[in-house]
């Protein structure tokens, strides 16, 4: 072959690849992907007026300004709309499972449990003694609510908010109690050891349950005592649930859950709450992508002991509910640390939802594990993942690069949880000392490169979920479903994407006194208002919260989330500053 | 030749920076130099508008159709309408108060035209409105109060109206 031939060669070759290249950009690509850039582009409606010194009201692009937010799940009863409480709840999730055999699985059993044997259970704890426990006041539950024993005690504490009247509700507690809380008429611990560590405390409390496989013969002395296995006796299988229904929205204001943190700090969720953000969950699911009867919720839990006022273990509700009302299935898994195979989690798994600590460990050992396959595997996985990264950053999201030691082949989601770092100011409402904004909070946060990886060897997609814990009911913010963008490292270094609003908030940024951001450039601290903000316990709180909300809206409900500083970007996502 | 090159030597395609601050260190302004722009995927046009005083010549064009925001004003304060176009907005019932003062209408239960002034005629002190008349508009006052966001204050421009 002639040097000319070897140019002309080149030169059409080159034009081939060129024209491939511009009909697959401008046209195929289009065409394949899950969403326009267009529509990422585009993620928030804003008010058309802003106050000087703050921004425009941001909201979801699902729910427009000018339209309520999401309030509820729209139960209609005749011609009128109800919101729905836990009891609509838990009444539809009882029919929806009579079709389906779905089931629940907790950290503490390798057995599944059926929803009739669950609520078969709840009956049994509610009708104890001729419904002692209806009547008593607060339920105070220390041991952990990812086990059979605290998760059944927690719903029949839910069910309990519903179906009596002036009863108590469900207090998640870090601890046992030091002092006397008031209206805590019942304390539920894990053992006898801790049982036998309440040195004298047990007389507070009206009845106390300890979730051990015993009997409190020649135990305990105390006649206030209660083992799980008396609660559990002879339980069957109860395949309905009925309550009556109310009205009206006169249950929107009725107290669901009380969380105390570890600093002692009470947040009361109300039952519009709950609601409205098992709602906001469901409608975040695209078309085609809805939740369906076949979808397996996994959550994997820390592996250290799990106190009750950890964030995955509340922040869980919404969307456990949400999968059971679909009739899926749930798991509750502890994390073996990582450095397993699937991470332990139930092949049927569709859903995971998980915090990035675990997803960090998990990274670390798939790393490991692909240096020790054999270099033949090895390279043709890393040419498939390298596709599948590029392909999944243009937006055609593919399996092909599926990690060999990361198969759970029906997984599409992972909802990877990230929290709020200056917590302790937001919670306590420091009003009269604003932080400034400092860097390197959030530099453990994922970058969207890592985050393009991690789609590829998972092979499901990824929603980044931004919680305020002991605060805000379900995620304040969340990526989208389809979200595929990955941003240049410039940004990636200085900021983190959270996507937008849920669709039960709205919010805007504004200017403080300390703070540097130049508000007119979209920055500043952020402030939310919506329905599934929790309301503090402690009066004080109350009263600096509801003073802090004067200074920063006008009266107008709005919460600063105080130390929270962040951009508004042109996408209509919000970027924290990390 | 992005897509093709990362297909056969690795790769992912970057996406432009929708925060602006890749351009210098600490300044998210628009990669179109506009740095007040506002709005998920807005143009400048769209940029809202800063809550505070109007004067009447201010407050005319948001009258739904040189501007489609609707704000109104009433005993003074004025309220962003734009949610109630079909009210307000242009051939809606309400429509001539768009843009204006609509104190002494809503006080009078008119929608003539004579009861709203122009933006160059002085303001409307609604001294002589009987008793029955302000309590009709102090509900009024109430409504638009509770419905709409109050966005600002309505004042009498130097020169032009006083």
């Amino acid at each position: 072959m002639g040097f000319f031939s070897c140019i002309k060669l080149f030169a059409t070759l080159l034009i081939g690849l060129l024209i491939a290249n511009w009909i697959l950009t401008s046209y195929l690509l289009d065409f394949k992907r899950d969403i326009s850039k267009l529509a990422l582009n585009q993620q928030s409606n804003t008010s058309s007026v802003r106050n000087e010194n703050e921004t425009a009201i941001y909201r979801n692009f699902l729910a427009p300004q000018g339209f309520p937010l999401t309030t509820g799940l729209g139960l209609s009863q005749g011609y009128k709309i109800r919101n729905g409480n836990f009891g609509d709840l838990w009444n539809a999730i009882m029919e929806v499972s009579s079709n389906n055999n779905n089931t629940l699985q907790f950290t503490n059993s390798n057995e599944t449990f059926s929803l009739p044997q669950i609520n078969g259970l709840v009956s049994n704890i509610l009708n104890y003694q001729n419904g002692i426990f209806k009547s008593l006041g607060n339920v105070g539950i220390v041991t952990s609510i990812s086990s059979l024993q605290g998760f059944t005690i927690m719903l029949a504490s839910m069910v309990k908010t519903i179906t009596s009247i002036n009863s108590g509700i469900p207090s998640l507690l870090p601890s046992v109690p030091r002092k006397k809380i008031e209206n805590l008429d019942v304390l539920v611990i894990d053992s006898s050891e801790s049982l036998k560590l309440l040195n004298g405390s047990e007389h507070w409390y009206k009845l106390v349950i300890v979730c051990e496989d015993k009997d409190n013969e020649n135990i305990t002395p105390f006649e206030n005592v209660v083992f799980w296995k008396q609660l559990s006796h002879n339980y069957s299988n109860i395949c309905n649930f009925e309550y009556i229904v109310p009205e009206d929205n006169s249950d929107d204001k009725k107290e669901f859950l009380n969380v105390t943190s570890q600093s002692d700090k009470t947040t009361n969720f109300s039952q519009m709450n709950l609601i409205s953000s098992v709602a906001a969950f469901i409608k975040n699911f695209p078309m085609n992508h809805e939740l369906s009867k076949d979808d397996f919720l996994t959550i994997l839990l820390p592996n250290e002991k799990l106190q009750n006022d950890s964030n995955l273990l509340i922040q869980m509700w919404p969307k456990l509910l949400a999968i059971l009302l679909h009739g899926g299935s749930i798991a509750l898994i502890k994390s073996k640390g990582g450095f397993e195979k699937n991470m332990g989690i139930p092949l049927k798994t569709t859903l995971l939802l998980t915090d990035k600590d675990i997803i960090n460990q998990q990274l670390s050992y798939l790393s490991q594990t692909e240096k020790q396959s054999t270099r033949l595997c090895s390279l043709f996985h890393k040419i498939k993942s390298s596709w599948a990264k590029t392909l999944i950053s243009e937006g055609i999201f593919t399996k092909c690069g599926t990690s060999p030691n990361q198969q759970i082949p029906r997984l599409r989601c992972i909802f990877l949880s990230d929290s709020l770092h200056s917590i302790e100011n937001i919670s306590s409402f420091k009003m009269y000392s604003l932080p400034k904004l400092t860097y390197g909070s959030y530099m453990d946060s994922f970058t969207t490169k890592q985050l393009n990886y991690m789609k590829s060897i998972f092979g499901a997609r990824i929603v980044i979920e931004l919680y305020c814990p002991n605060l805000v009911l379900g995620p304040i913010m969340q990526t989208n479903f389809y979200e595929y963008r990955v941003l240049p490292e410039s940004v990636d270094n200085k900021l983190v994407c959270f996507g937008t609003l849920s669709t039960t908030l709205e919010g805007k940024l504004v200017e403080t006194e300390l703070s540097t951001l130049n508000i007119n450039k979209k920055q500043g601290m952020l402030c939310i208002r919506g329905f599934t903000i929790g309301k503090p316990v402690e009066e004080e709180r109350k009263e600096i919260a509801r003073n802090l909300s004067k200074d920063f809206g006008g009266n107008e409900g709005w919460m600063p989330l105080v130390g929270v500083f962040g951009l508004w970007g042109q996408d209509g996502c919000f970027y924290i500053f990390k | 030749m992005s897509f093709v090159k990362n297909m056969f030597f690795g790769g992912v395609s970057t996406s432009e920076d929708p925060t602006g601050l890749s351009n210098n260190n600490n300044d998210n302004s628009s990669p179109n130099g506009n740095d007040s722009n506002q709005g998920g995927g807005m143009n400048s046009n769209e940029e809202p508008i800063v809550a505070g005083k109007f004067f009447p010549r201010t407050l005319y064009k948001f009258n739904g159709h040189d501007d489609e925001k609707i704000f109104i004003s009433i005993l003074g304060k004025v309220y962003d309408c734009t949610q109630g176009r079909q009210f307000y907005g242009p051939s809606g019932p309400y429509a001539n108060f768009a843009g204006h003062d609509a104190s002494r209408g809503l006080a009078m239960n008119s929608f003539e035209m004579g009861c709203v002034r122009d933006w160059d005629q002085p303001m409307d002190d609604l001294s002589d409105l009987t008793q029955d008349q302000r309590d009709q508009l102090n509900d009024w006052y109430e409504f638009f109060q509770n419905k709409y966001p109050c966005i600002g204050v309505l004042v009498p421009e130097p020169g032009v109206n006083i």
